[in-house]
């Protein structure tokens, strides 16, 4: 489900597979002081704001905003818990969005700092610390600690083979989740956390509803914070890495350091994701942070578009509901229907795909291998 | 000598259980050194097969090659519909393909399981095989001291093919360089069909082969994907020594591993898994003109 | 934008890259005084993009040193070397595609700026605005909204130098401007290029002698590796040795060469003729559809 394309004065370049394409206009709008798109005015004022790209690009997020705020109501609680773990996801979904789409390293790892937060909320809960601002606070830390420790690794490969490390790094999580019964409770899991109360003096949220707000406010900050930073220059110098890293190297860049900071920056969101869906499951194991998830998660980016965070969220939000809701009537057939997913969506959207793309490892090439060397 | 004695058994099976990933892991290896694609339902695959040898062997030597034959003709279909459904893909890139094939491993794993069940799914062998032999002092099933000879036949049987015949030698072309051998006038299709083929047909074979070893059960194809991954990982791209080490490694941290001390096998695993990757890399970085991971894994 | 005081000299002694088997730069002793403009010319595979390479940095070298300005930056990253102040441009332009013109000078500099806070949009607006003399300098700036990736070959290539020249550097490497481009093209990049400052010194990689001629304070020539010849145009023109690398055993000068020989037009020929207006190439030299100078992997 992409945003719809956005008409900008210049030509779309081939590579700029951004649905978000207001992601360029406004990119040159505040780089080069240029006035955005194509809001010449010229015939009504109705048609030119619908001409906006700014615009344009909005109405996919009122209406998800609208379908945010108004779903609640007509949902039952198995309903609104599923929306509840959709946003959970969702945010690690947009943690994926800026690894695979911005800085140009597809992972299949991000699950593992997921885990890491929501082990470390289920921790505090279980402890007696049940503020949920505290909770979310600790564990985006703890996750972007980790994050920081793995990505010293990860960092130094490429392409598919940071795919590898990603997949073997959340592995190695998962592994060591189970294993650590002491603290984690092994591979049954942790259960019984009991729920928390957003901020000191707040009442506990007890029911379904009350978790979902909660859920959904903390989702629309930190994805708001995302999603300003991915548009200032922060975001360009991702994207330059992602398009050309040895250019960025020849300019002077310290690229390793930008996509260390980038991963840790993914992880650290991944982390609040979890601590979100431990407050929604009230339980957590480690297959939360299995390889299945962080595919899945690659997949809802495919979906939304890979540079919008708000596609990302859709993304997710599709997957939860093919794989929870729409498996009803298929009980056990959760995996077929994604399959099936995945297959269409490799195939349906190909921007979505391209925007992803393997961020190759660069090694110049100075002897040409056909035609002789001359 | 006690700890030799100890560990006797676990270090045979580890030998077996590397001899069987060697051959599980070539499929994966062929397409993805040759043909660029990671292979995600390498597992389900190889649980096909083994599903397919459990359903027709039923203890005589006739069903039990006949279970291994339906086992590789399956494997050759899987392949085939893999390869129908990345050939569309193919200028698109790595990671389409290797979401595709994911793709396709979430359905195969679904229809495995509403088939056959979740539950391990007994393989039942030949009487005279099925029993123990002696070896130096040791009790040991007949059915894994016969594999290893089998595969051992097979490995060095491929590595002949591979060595010495001419379709051995444009493998290991098209290894180093992909759109040479199109160049050669070998029709892209057909060359990534025939690897597809190649690879699911001993993916088949090897899951046929080793379900009284590694039994098909829902966990099967995890379980082969991720070990399979770390051996080519390990081995050296391009060596068919390489991988076989790297097989027997990993075969023996599977099995000797665990029983020296079974907390650390996993760690063991990947984290060699993930020093060789970031080995590879750097050593790619630094601007030899040659392969890298990227390319042959 | 900081302004280092001056031009720096590069030096290169002993430099030799071997890959494999084959040795690209062999035992090079070179030499680039300050504020001056070099050219180095030479036969398809003399080493002379490898040698830019091995100076801004994209190459380790096999043995040998490089010094800037005295100081040996043969272990120094190819990013610091981009911050003391060598910058280049590539074969195949390479720009950022998915971001504007504007966006790729501003992030080319960005490391060389002293703004603090790039990060911050008012900063880097700070940032943008003051490199718009670098736009007009390329002749890009009507250009500046446009996604890079959208941009001709030889906009492209302005927006490569334009790059190079925002990083305001000492050492500016240029690995064949001119091919790929129009005779326009060519004139803009000359006007460009006069419009230096003289405290940059300038290494042009080319092929077009004239152009060379047009631009080059002093002309090395390599071959196979290694230096043939060192000097001004003129003199490298008339150099027979230079002559023969180029053409081989056909005659050498231009009238009474017989039907079989090369392209008549030598270095001398062009030297001499004013009131030729194209820029020809050495020899059928590599099309513009080559890969980058940098390989995928």
């Amino acid at each position: 489900m992409t945003a719809p394309t956005v008409p900008t004065d210049s030509p779309d370049s081939p590579d700029s597979a951004d649905p978000a394409g207001s992601n360029v206009s406004e990119a040159t709008a505040s780089g080069s002081g240029s006035g955005s798109g194509s809001g010449s005015g010229s015939g009504s004022a109705v048609a030119t704001l619908l001409a906006s790209p700014r615009v344009r690009a909005g109405v996919p997020s009122v209406v998800l905003a609208a379908f945010l705020l108004i779903a609640p109501s007509s949902f039952d609680g198995y309903g609104i818990s599923l929306l509840s773990k959709a946003l959970a996801l969702g945010v690690l979904a947009v943690s994926v969005s800026v690894l695979a789409g911005y800085s140009g390293l597809p992972t299949m790892g991000q699950a593992a700092p997921f885990l890491v937060g929501a082990y470390t909320a289920g921790v505090l809960g279980t402890h007696g610390h049940t503020i949920g601002v505290v909770q979310l606070l600790c564990g985006t830390l703890v996750a972007a600690a980790f994050a920081a420790a793995t990505g010293l690794v990860a960092i130094r490969t490429r392409g598919v083979a940071f795919l590898m490390t990603t997949l073997a790094l959340g592995e190695l999580t998962v592994t060591a989740a189970g294993e650590w019964r002491s603290l984690t409770g092994g591979t049954d899991g942790m259960y019984g956390i009991p729920p928390v109360q957003p901020l000191p003096g707040m009442a506990t949220l007890n029911s379904d509803r009350n978790v979902y707000w909660y859920v959904l406010g903390a989702t629309t900050v930190i994805v708001a914070i995302v999603w300003r930073v991915l548009r200032s220059p922060v975001g360009k110098l991702l994207l330059a890495c992602r398009d050309h890293e040895a250019r960025m190297r020849s300019a002077g860049h310290p690229v390793t350091r930008y996509q260390w900071l980038a991963y840790v920056a993914a992880g650290a969101l991944a982390g609040f994701g979890g601590v979100l869906m431990c407050t929604v499951n009230q339980y957590v194991s480690p297959d939360d942070g299995s390889f299945s998830n962080s595919a899945l998660v690659l997949l809802a980016v495919v979906l939304g578009g890979a540079t919008s965070p708000l596609g990302a969220l859709l993304g997710a939000g599709l997957i939860v509901a093919t794989r929870d809701w729409l498996a009803g009537p298929f009980p056990g057939h959760g995996p077929l229907l994604l399959g099936l997913m995945f297959i269409i969506a490799v195939y349906a959207f190909p921007d979505g795909v391209a925007g992803i793309r393997f961020q190759a490892l660069r090694v110049p090439r100075v002897l040409k291998r056909r035609g002789g060397s001359a | 000598m006690g700890a030799i004695n100890a560990h006797f058994v676990p270090a045979l099976d580890g030998v077996a259980y590397g001899l069987l990933l060697f051959v599980a892991a070539a499929g994966l290896t062929l397409l993805f050194g040759i043909g660029g694609v990671l292979n995600i339902a390498h597992g389900t695959l190889f649980a096909l097969g083994g599903y397919l040898a459990a359903t027709v062997s039923n203890g005589s030597w006739a069903s039990a090659f006949l279970g291994l034959a339906v086992a590789t003709v399956g494997g050759t279909l899987g392949g085939a519909v893999l390869a129908a459904g990345t050939l569309p893909l193919a200028d698109r890139g790595h990671l389409p393909q290797a979401l595709l094939t994911f793709g396709l491993s979430l359905v195969g794993g679904d229809i495995l399981s509403t088939v056959y069940g979740g539950d391990q799914h007994p393989v039942v062998i030949p009487n005279s095989v099925n029993g123990t032999v002696h070896i130096f002092g040791h009790v040991y099933p007949t059915y894994r001291l016969m594999f290893i000879v089998v595969a051992s036949v097979l490995a060095l049987a491929g590595t002949y093919v591979l060595g010495r015949t001419r379709a051995g030698s444009l493998l290991r072309a098209a290894a180093d360089d992909r759109d040479m051998v199109g160049a050669m006038g070998y029709a892209p299709w057909r060359v990534h069909a025939a690897l597809c083929g190649a690879a699911g047909a001993l993916a088949g074979l090897a899951g046929g082969l080793g379900a009284p070893i590694i039994g098909p059960g829902p966990d099967t194809a995890d379980k082969v994907l991720m070990l399979s991954m770390v051996v080519i990982v390990l081995g050296k791209p391009g060596s068919v020594v390489g991988a076989f080490l790297a097989a027997i490694a990993v075969g023996e941290i599977e099995t000797l591993g665990v029983s020296i001390s079974s907390n650390w096998a996993p760690y063991l695993l990947f984290g060699l898994m993930t020093v060789a990757l970031v080995v590879r890399t750097f050593r790619g970085s630094s601007a030899s003109a040659g392969a890298a991971v990227g390319a042959h894994a | 934008m900081s302004s280092p005081s001056g031009a720096a000299t590069i030096e290169v002694s002993g430099l030799t890259k071997a890959f494999s088997a084959t040795v690209a730069v062999a035992g090079l002793d070179l030499n680039f005084e300050a504020g001056r403009r070099h050219a180095v010319i030479g036969p398809n595979g003399a080493g002379k993009t490898t040698l830019l390479n091995l100076i801004s940095g994209e190459l380790r070298p096999t043995s040998g040193r490089i010094r800037y300005n005295g100081r040996d930056v043969t272990r120094t990253t190819r990013a610091k070397r981009s911050r003391l102040g060598i910058a280049r441009t590539f074969q195949q332009p390479t720009v950022w595609s998915t971001l504007s013109v504007a966006d790729n000078i501003a992030l080319a500099a960005w490391p060389h700026s002293q703004l603090r806070g790039k990060w911050r949009r008012r900063r880097y607006r700070e940032l943008s605005e003051s490199c718009e003399g670098y736009l007009e300098t390329a002749g890009i700036t009507a250009l500046a909204d446009r996604p890079a990736g959208a941009l001709a070959h030889g906009e492209r290539r302005m927006l490569d130098i334009g790059m190079a020249l925002a990083a305001d550097p000492r050492v500016l490497l240029l690995d064949e401007p001119a091919a790929g481009l129009t005779d326009q093209g060519v004139e803009r990049l000359l006007t460009a290029m006069r419009a230096l400052p003289e405290q940059v010194t300038v290494v042009v990689v080319e092929h077009d002698f004239a152009f060379v001629a047009a631009v080059a304070d002093t002309v090395t020539v390599l071959q196979d590796g290694a230096l043939l010849a060192t000097g001004t145009p003129a003199e490298i023109a008339a150099d027979a040795a230079v002559r023969e690398a180029y053409l081989g055993e056909s005659a050498v000068g231009s009238a009474g060469s017989g039907p079989d020989s090369r392209d008549p037009r030598t270095p001398a020929t062009v030297a001499g003729d004013a009131d030729r207006p194209s820029y020809w190439k050495f020899d059928s030299s590599d099309d513009s559809s080559d890969d980058s100078s940098e390989e995928t992997l």
